[in-house]
């Protein structure tokens, strides 16, 4: 464990420490680029405010990949067994991503208000595509040898896809919400940058207005530190739902 | 015709990939007893592998039928216990719920599959293993949960891909006396894959010889000696001397192949099978299986075993296809002497 966080530990150190002092060397003004210790200071300084936001925040987020996964592995579902489905779809799912969502999102406000809908519905936008790519890739991937040993048995297509396509793209199916986990958070962000009463994009608003740069800093060292959990979150959800996946690795990782 | 389990005729496949067209079978007729176990061989690439998967119900020929219990299995799985080449256990699932994956698909509770399975867990050579995931068990200990699963599919016949191909020549022989013993318990009618001819011999009531691609049936071996048969057997001369019939019906095939694949193998059934015998050593020793003008020239006692066999087989080729094999063959030989 020591051994797996220690280089990126240091090199993170090595980094704020370079910022540190840069700021003191060149006497930065703090309204254009806070020194770490002042952004540590505006955290404390924050504090009392910061749950509220961190958890509406967190809770679109969260709901957002919810909703984008269930979609997601819907849509792969459709694709990897409906021809016709996957010919309607695919490009229009593939325009669907060229879209920016700093574009969409003052729409989904202007059509679902400024509650946490429209936050939702842009997470679950940003994060049904790598779910539905990857997870189709995997319901499609499914060894043809495999398909044919149950076939020879008499499983019919629902059986076939219960007992060998679903199982196979489990591990694809987490890759692709590994990568999703690793936008929502910023993706709730943008939607409440728009315009919200709770969040860290509204924090990051009302600092900006205010000229508190540091308070900036300190939503983005959140909204990346989130990130951060809910990826990691996601990949321990995939090793409990895929153990025969990882049943080889631990004894090779282990040093 | 309907006492035969597995029932084979006519059977031809081509595979197209784009313009490129591999004959894999051409008009193979194979039958197995009820009770009997055949060994198929044949050199690598001659559809083997193709034949069972017909008879699993996942590739459908060319042409020709395939019958399991009087029952047309072309198109329609379900009808067989089949193990493919790969042992193909399901990654996902520990070892006692790939065993019991058949009989979950017959719709059988997962509780009674489990008490059906667990006993053979001893068996196999599996004891203590029913919850490990198949990435950590040996290729052995694969192979062997492969043929439990295959086992205790209630079907009216097995199919058998070369279960120890990917075994070391130790395990390999090990194994196979142990397949015996199993099979000895069950008796259902077995078709049994392999590259290895004394495999073949060791395990076979009769062994089919295949050609080079596109495969026909070049012979069939019966093989005399009761069971169970004793590692010691291979020793035997008679043994001794059917394996030596087996290798020369193979020996021809495998050395030409490169020749006979060059663009004739889609002609007359005839041609690029018979070619390269004609000038091959090693045919009398096939002869006396056939003809038995050519008995003297047989290694002794266990030779004679094999030509009364071979007689019995002509008698018992009930449905004529292990008949049909016989004497074209026999009548292209003397053509090719005289
Ligand atoms: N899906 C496929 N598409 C195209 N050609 C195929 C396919 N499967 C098999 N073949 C070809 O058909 C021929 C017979 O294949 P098959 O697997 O039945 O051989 P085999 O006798 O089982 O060989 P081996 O002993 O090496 O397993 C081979 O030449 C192979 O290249
Ligand atoms: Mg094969």
């Amino acid at each position: 464990m020591a051994r797996r966080w220690l280089p990126p530990g240091l090199l993170l150190a090595a980094l704020v420490g370079a910022w540190e002092g840069w700021v003191v060397l060149r006497h930065t003004p703090a309204y254009v680029l806070p020194s770490p210790g002042r952004v540590a200071g505006a955290f404390a300084d924050a504090a009392p405010l910061l749950p509220a936001h961190v958890a509406a925040t967190a809770s679109e987020a969260v709901a957002g990949l919810v909703i984008g996964a269930v979609a997601g592995a819907a849509i792969a579902v459709a694709v990897a067994s409906v021809p016709l489905v996957r010919r309607v779809l695919e490009p229009l799912l593939v325009a669907s991503q060229t879209v920016p969502m700093i574009v969409l999102a003052p729409l989904l406000v202007l059509w679902f208000g400024i509650g946490t809908t429209p936050k939702v519905v842009v997470v679950a936008l940003i994060t049904f595509f790598p779910v539905a790519v990857s997870t189709a890739a995997g319901l499609a991937g499914a060894d043809p040898e495999l398909l044919d040993l149950v076939r020879s048995m008499g499983a019919g297509p629902a059986a076939t896809l219960r007992t060998v396509r679903f199982p196979a793209a489990v591990p694809a199916f987490f890759s692709g919400l590994r990568i999703a986990a690793a936008y929502a958070v910023a993706g709730a962000v943008v939607g409440e940058l728009v315009a919200a009463e709770h969040g860290l994009g509204v924090f990051i608003n009302r600092s900006r207005s205010s000229f508190r740069v540091d308070r900036i800093f300190v939503a983005v060292v959140i909204v990346a530190a989130l990130s951060a959990l809910l990826f990691a979150l996601v990949g321990l959800a995939g090793r409990l739902a895929a153990p025969w996946h990882h049943a080889n690795r631990p004894a090779e990782e282990a040093p | 015709m309907t006492a035969a389990a597995v029932a084979v005729r006519g059977l031809a496949h081509r595979f197209s990939r784009g313009n490129r067209v591999t004959a894999a079978l051409d008009g193979v007729d194979v039958a197995v007893a009820p009770g009997e176990l055949v060994s198929v061989v044949g050199p690598s690439g001659c559809g083997k592998s193709t034949l069972l998967k017909v008879l699993a119900g996942v590739l459908v020929p060319s042409a020709g039928t395939a019958r399991i219990g009087g029952h047309d299995v072309v198109g329609r799985p379900g009808r067989a216990a089949y193990m493919p080449q790969r042992d193909l256990l399901l990654p996902w699932r520990r070892a006692m719920e790939n065993a019991t994956l058949g009989c979950e698909l017959d719709g059988l509770p997962r509780g009674q599959a489990r008490l059906l399975a667990a006993p053979l867990f001893e068996r196999f050579g599996l004891a203590g293993f029913e919850r490990a995931w198949p990435s950590e068990l040996s290729g052995g200990m694969r192979q062997r949960l492969a043929l439990l699963r295959t086992f205790l599919l209630p079907r009216e016949a097995v199919l058998l891909d070369e279960p120890f191909g990917a075994l070391d020549a130790i395990t390999r022989r090990q194994m196979v006396d142990w397949l015996q013993d199993i099979w000895l318990d069950d008796r259902r009618a077995s078709l049994f894959v392999t590259h290895d001819v004394e495999e073949a011999l060791v395990l076979a009531d009769r062994v089919v010889v295949l050609s080079a691609r596109p495969g026909r049936v070049r012979t069939v071996v019966p093989v005399p000696f009761p069971r169970p048969r004793a590692p010691e057997l291979v020793t035997d001369l008679g043994f001794v001397a059917l394996r030596r019939t087996v290798m020369a019906a193979l020996a021809p095939y495998a050395t030409e192949e490169g020749s006979s694949e060059q663009g004739a193998s889609e002609e007359g059934a005839r041609g690029p099978g018979v070619e390269p015998m004609r000038h091959d050593g090693p045919m009398p020793h096939d002869r006396p299986m056939r003809d038995d003008g050519d008995r003297g020239r047989g290694s002794g006692d266990g030779e004679r075993g094999a030509i009364d066999q071979a007689g019995v087989d002509r008698g018992d080729g009930d449905d004529g296809r292990s008949g049909t094999g016989g004497p074209r063959r026999t009548g292209v030989g003397p053509d090719r002497r005289g």
